[in-house]
């Protein structure tokens, strides 16, 4: 469903060029939740962005339901939805407002909105703010509006920009059940964070991003034996201190660990 | 799933936009409260301003206070008297209504009434010495007898005080201190004008008119310094007695007219300040409206990224242009509430004041006058709102948009300002100038002296701006640069791009036309004039078309990359084709006329005419005048050059442009334009040539899309031109040949059937000359050259 084949992006700064990503592949079907794991600044968003076409790649492509993203891609942009730690919600607007102000904005005829909406609103507990004003609510609140604003127009992909920052384990547990619940939906599903235990927990498989390479792809088991880690934090601390291991540096120039193509 | 606008939807989009707005505290402080504020604060200063500035006037009037020593004396009615003197008609005092002089009788019974009569004092007498009362502004002047030491003393010393009136009066010092029979003698100075009195016979019998003797002798007057109101009693104080005294004088000498007299109107003044006033206002409107807008634009852009919801928004599968549009409808709709409340709150201080029938009369400020203000500010908003969209669009934060606007607003006042300027005239220049234009047409309105002409300019200037700055505003909204983790800024926004382009996008025509406009209209309006000579202004006006017209987009098609032979359809066509698009050209080129001239006509007729017969007449002059020009000069200036510049600009850059549209609307709107340049740059603002002009263009914009090449259309054009110019040269011939048209006539049937005849054989020719052939089909998309 998701696929990105060998991005490449760089940022130019007042003459400075940051390699933000140096040919990240990886792939992600239906039903399935793809962990895209790394420190900050590892190109996590810039990824992210990339598949939802808020940016050029400089070189490879990214697709969505086999068709390429870009910044004129109205429809690719129409099967995704995007939840991201930066978002937040008009504070003037109740709850019942602003989300069916997003079905408007993916143009979803007015009776399938508000079928949707009782949906999401038993499905996220919304009910007893609905129709409060969203300056009113607390952050995991927020968090769950934030979430039933994706799904307005039911996409079958879901992009998740680290999703539980800021959360505490009452609001992140509800982010857990969202994505098993997006899961059941048969969506596939990015998930982006730096959170290496709720990742071991939700995800199918991994993909592990440094300084702009994906070093590992795979499953837990998968890269727990090309590791020799258990635990993910340790694979985390041993890719960062020993650098670029040779067998990535491989699965980086054949065009990435890419197992379902 | 396709993001289709439908207008429900749109209606949404616009609600949730104007929700967020007015649901905001900020918001509606501006809209609610500052004009609740604002207005009654500005009555006070502008009241402060008309008293200083216009003097005695009509609906003010001051208060003379009479100090308590004079309680018993016959000085309030000496003073009325002079009043009576100086005065009219109807504030005269009654009852010695009949005593002024013959002369100022006979004015005041044939004379109105100017509309800033005098107002009659009033005179109140004091309990004490009344210094209190001045403090305390109760009175503006007080008046009291001098005591005898004082005025003996001055008097010696010779001192010549503003304070004291007449005191140079000779008699006055002989009488001063004098004992009572004295003042009653027959050398009393006063008694000139009560034996005048007296001969006149109209008061009341029991009336002792010696008592009016009494008054004779020197005052003095404490007025508050520096207080305007105070100044004006002093100065109505001081006429008053100067009008008795020349009575006095004219009574003892009789038929004496004194050498110099002095006949002050305060009209001219009045109508400045009137003037200044009217600008004042509309400028207060529009700043006020500016404000209403700011916070919205603010909130719904730069807001938006703060919040975080901007990248919810831009991935969204509907387009920021619509986004947009949705932002800018909530903005304008925010700002003309605030213009609504604004100008009910201003109508109601005008009328609450008074100001309003001091500065316009009893029926100017009718609601007529006060919609079309609103609809002014209709417009100025649409421009503004626009404008702030997009600066706001670029920042990242409330800050950094505060930051820009802050330049902005100071920039906006600048010419506002300048408008105060009573001399200020509202030309067609002035009219290209944003802000201004509607600050000055807004005055134009207040004073009803609105030419309309001039003010068509302002409106479609202000038009062309407004979609201009929404053009990039829908540019700059969400646009890659303005999210995070990217290089924007405004550099790489205008910086040449990597790729090259066959045609020019709609955004890059809007904005090199609203460039082009305002330069254009103003490099052809003063080069030429830099000349004497007539051929050198034919010259330069040449240059500037070429370096304006054809120069501008030329250039931004380089700088942007565009390639030159796809979008001004350099093509020559194939050699075969050319015998049939030349006839067709031909036929066109002497038939074409005939239509525009009787489309011409037909908008005269409909009244929708604006030349007046002095135009006639100057261009009659100009005729002359261009007759002793070598003649391939002419046809070089007029009709080649327009040829060629205007068909590269039209049919050229602007028809490539509009290749997202059907060819319809392309040849449609392209047309438009070309009529809309030919109003509005031409010296005269000719609304008739709207029509046959646009007509030329959508003629001319056919045959370049159906040829897909420049050429014949610049043929044609020249062609079109060079008949029009010779059927004027050789007039003479021509009459006497008994074929001339007559100005403003219509053309005899036979020629309007040839006429007709030869248009459609024309428009044949190139249909069959293109028949078959490749070309350009609108609408399509461009695809990028690798």
């Amino acid at each position: 469903m998701i696929v990105a084949s060998n991005l490449v992006k760089n940022f130019r700064w007042s003459g400075r060029t940051t390699q933000a990503l140096r040919g990240v592949s990886f792939a992600v079907p239906a039903g399935e939740v793809f962990g895209l794991l790394g420190p900050n600044g590892a190109g996590k968003t810039t990824t992210l962005r990339i598949i939802m076409g808020l940016l050029r790649p400089d070189s490879g492509y990214a697709e969505i339901g086999g068709v390429r993203t870009g910044p004129n891609s109205a429809a690719v942009r129409a099967n995704i939805g995007m939840v991201s730690t930066n978002d937040g919600v008009y504070p003037w607007l109740t709850v019942r407002e602003m989300l069916m102000y997003f079905a408007d904005l993916y143009a979803v005829p007015f009776d399938l909105a508000r079928e949707r909406l009782d949906r999401l609103v038993q499905q996220l507990q919304l009910a007893a703010f609905l129709d409060q004003r969203c300056c009113t609510l607390s952050t995991g609140q927020k968090q769950r509006v934030i979430l039933a604003r994706g799904l307005m127009h039911d996409p079958p992909v879901m992009l998740l920009d680290e999703p539980t920052r800021g959360l505490d384990v009452v609001g992140s547990q509800t982010v857990f059940e969202f994505i098993f619940h997006l899961k059941q939906l048969g969506k596939a599903v990015l998930l982006s964070t730096h959170r290496l235990d709720e990742a071991e927990r939700v995800c199918d498989r991994f993909g592990l991003l440094h300084r702009g390479d994906l070093m590992y792809a795979g499953s837990l088991a998968e890269i727990r034996e090309a590791t020799q880690h258990r635990h993910l934090t340790d694979m985390f601390l041993s890719m960062m201190r020993d650098g670029l291991p040779p067998n990535a540096q491989q699965s980086a120039a054949t065009g990435g660990p890419c197992p379902l193509e | 799933m396709s993001a289709r606008v439908t207008p429900a939807r749109m209606i949404r989009l616009c609600l949730k936009e104007l929700r967020e707005s007015l649901r905001d505290r900020r918001t509606i402080v501006t809209l609610v409260l500052m004009p609740l504020l604002v207005y009654p604060l500005l009555s006070l200063v502008l009241n402060r301003v008309l008293l200083t500035g216009t003097g005695a006037k009509s609906g003010t009037f001051v208060t003379i206070g009479v100090g308590q020593e004079l309680s018993d004396s016959m000085l309030p009615v000496l003073l009325e008297i002079g009043f009576g003197q100086l005065g009219y008609r109807q504030t005269a005092p009654l009852f010695l209504e009949e005593i002024v002089d013959d002369r100022r009788r006979g004015r005041s019974q044939t004379d109105e009434p100017p509309a800033s009569a005098l107002p009659r004092p009033q005179i109140i007498l004091l309990p004490d010495n009344g210094r209190t009362a001045l403090r305390e502004g109760t009175v503006d002047v007080v008046i009291s007898r001098q005591s005898p030491e004082t005025e003996m003393d001055r008097a010696s010393a010779g001192q010549n005080n503003s304070d004291r009136v007449g005191s140079e009066n000779q008699h006055e010092d002989r009488i001063a201190g004098a004992p009572e029979s004295r003042r009653r003698s027959r050398f009393n100075p006063l008694r000139p004008l009560v034996d005048e009195i007296r001969a006149q016979n109209q008061l009341a019998e029991d009336f002792d008119l010696d008592r009016l003797l009494d008054a004779v002798g020197t005052y003095e007057v404490r007025y508050r310094d520096r207080d305007a109101q105070s100044e004006r009693a002093l100065q109505l104080l001081e006429r008053m007695m100067t009008a008795i005294n020349i009575q006095a004088v004219r009574g003892a000498l009789p038929g004496y007219v004194p050498p110099l007299l002095l006949d002050a109107t305060p009209v001219a003044m009045q109508a400045n300040y009137a003037e200044m006033l009217a600008t004042m206002i509309p400028l207060v409107l529009v700043l006020m409206t500016m404000a209403g807008a700011v916070y919205p634009a603010i909130d719904l852009t730069a807001g938006e990224r703060e919040r975080g919801t901007m990248e919810a928004l831009i991935v969204s599968p509907t387009s920021t242009a619509v986004l947009l549009l949705a932002k800018y409808s909530a903005v304008v709709t925010v700002s003309l509430l605030t213009a609504l409340a604004n100008l009910a709150a201003m109508s109601v201080t005008l009328w609450a004041s008074g100001i309003g029938k001091l500065l316009f009369g009893d029926g100017l400020l009718s609601l007529g006058v006060i919609g079309t203000v609103l609809a002014l500010l209709v417009l100025f908003t649409m421009f503004f709102a626009a404008l702030l969209l997009a600066v706001t669009s670029f920042a990242k934060s409330f800050k950094e948009a505060q930051a820009y606007l802050i330049p902005l607003m100071l920039l906006a006042l600048t010419p506002g300002v300048m408008s105060l300027m009573p001399g200020l005239k509202f030309t067609g220049l002035l009219a290209t100038v944003p802000l201004v234009n509607i600050v000055l047409l807004a005055r134009q309105v207040l004073v009803g002296a609105a030419e309309w002409n001039t003010a068509l300019v302002a409106i479609i200037c202000n038009a062309v701006y407004a979609l201009t700055a929404l053009v990039v505003a829908s540019r700059l909204f969400g646009s890659d640069a303005s999210m995070q983790g990217s290089q924007g800024s405004w550099g790489d926004l205008l910086m040449r791009p990597l790729q090259v382009k066959r045609y020019p996008s709609l955004d890059q025509m809007a904005l090199t036309m609203s460039a082009m406009f305002p330069l254009y209209f103003i490099a052809s309006s003063v080069l030429p004039s830099m000349s004497r000579d007539l051929s050198t202004k034919l010259w330069i006006s040449a240059a500037v078309s070429f370096g304006l017209i054809l120069g501008l987009p030329v250039w931004v098609a380089w700088y942007r990359r565009i390639q030159w032979f796809t979008t001004f359809r350099l093509q020559a066509g194939r050699l075969s084709q050319w015998p049939l698009w030349l006839s067709g050209v031909v036929l066109l080129g002497g038939s074409a006329w005939m239509l525009a001239h009787e489309i011409f006509i037909a908008a005269q007729m409909l009244g929708v005419g604006t030349i007046e017969i002095e135009h006639f007449e100057q261009v009659a002059m100009f005729k002359d005048q261009l007759s002793s020009l070598p003649w391939w000069l002419v046809m070089f200036v007029f009709a080649l050059t327009p040829a060629l510049c205007e068909e590269g600009l039209f049919r050229g850059f602007v028809l490539s442009s509009l290749h997202r549209y059907s060819a319809v609307w392309a040849i449609g709107l392209s047309a438009i334009l070309f009529g809309l340049m030919h109003v509005l740059t031409s010296n005269v603002l000719a609304v008739e040539r709207f029509l046959p002009t646009t007509f030329m263009g959508l003629l001319l914009a056919w045959i370049a899309l159906r040829t897909g090449s420049i050429w014949p259309g610049v043929a044609l054009h020249a062609l079109h031109n060079g008949f029009l110019l010779s059927a004027s040269r050789f007039e003479e011939q021509l009459r006497q040949w008994h074929i001339l048209v007559e100005e403003g006539k219509h053309l005899p049937p036979l020629w309007l059937a040839l006429g007709a005849v030869a248009f459609a054989a024309g428009c044949a020719a190139i249909w069959l000359g293109t028949r078959g052939a490749e070309r350009v089909r609108y609408p399509f998309e461009e695809s990028p050259i690798e």
